[in-house]
């Protein structure tokens, strides 16, 4: 609706990190890239939306949402990225799943961007779920 | 590889700067905007990838990476661009040279968007170049 009147808002903490609801009986590890599944996280598979890495090993409950998992939704990580060049620089790093990172963007999940080659097959990834999700 | 136990990653300190490598030869001056061709910085030309802005002036070595440039990846700059006009607001800026800046699009790298306007042609931009190059 139109505002007629001040607003007051509330604005959140700009944290890097974040609590997020876990899916029934996941079994999260900490560095695993969480994918977001119908609203909940769990280990990351294709195709789902990245939801940044967990900062902690986490199992779900019987219920969707029973526990949270705390992540890192937002910085530079450094990983091993199947044949990356020199000459990737710039270029788009997708998850296959939890702990596998490719340039593939076939079936998977973009998570951000290469920003320094350190050698074949390792950088550093720019992420930030806030653009990556949009 | 799926992960099947706790994974420690290392994140990089969420710094505005990083140090990339220079292309042979290559003359970079200290407020340029660097391109990167190849994996390798250099003064940005026409269709580079946008890599951040030249903390200092650098000549690279008869080889490709022989030094590294430090840049300033991220931040608002005051940009002298084309006719910007107070209309402009939120639109994206691209290079079309390390010292050219406008609003035209074509093959030009993407450096960020104004976010404020000073004058005809003079405007706040804020950049990012893990964004950018998304």
């Amino acid at each position: 609706m139109a505002l007629s009147a001040i607003a007051l808002r509330t604005y959140a903490v700009n944290s890097i990190y974040d609590q997020l609801p876990v899916k029934a009986t996941e079994v999260i590890y900490e560095g695993s890239a969480i994918g977001m599944t119908a609203g909940y996280a769990r280990a990351l598979v294709a195709a789902d939306k990245f939801g940044g890495f967990s900062m902690e090993n986490v199992t779900g409950t019987a219920a969707s949402g029973g526990i949270l998992v705390t992540v890192r939704v937002r910085g530079y990580i450094s990983l091993a990225i199947t044949d990356a060049a020199v000459t990737d620089w710039g270029a788009a790093v997708y998850a296959s799943d939890d702990g596998t990172f490719t340039l593939d963007p076939t079936s998977n999940t973009l998570i951000g961007k290469l920003v320094h080659w350190i050698s074949t097959g390792y950088g550093i990834v720019a992420f930030n779920t806030a653009i990556t999700t949009l | 590889m799926a992960l099947s136990a706790r994974t420690p990653r290392t994140y990089e300190v969420d710094s505005i700067y990083d140090q990339l490598p220079v292309k042979a030869s290559a003359v970079i001056y200290e407020g340029a905007a660097i391109g990167m061709a190849s994996g390798y910085a250099r003064g940005l030309i026409g269709t580079d990838l946008f890599a951040g802005f030249a903390a200092e002036s650098i000549t690279g070595t008869s080889a490709d990476g022989g030094v590294y440039v430090t840049v300033r990846r991220k931040g608002y700059i005051k940009l002298t661009v084309g006719v910007a006009a107070v209309t402009d607001w939120g639109v994206g800026v691209y290079a079309t040279a390390d010292g050219s800046f406008t609003l035209t699009a074509s093959t030009n790298p993407l450096v960020g968007k104004i976010v404020h306007w000073w004058a005809t042609g003079i405007v706040t931009v804020a950049f990012n170049s893990a964004n950018t190059t998304l």
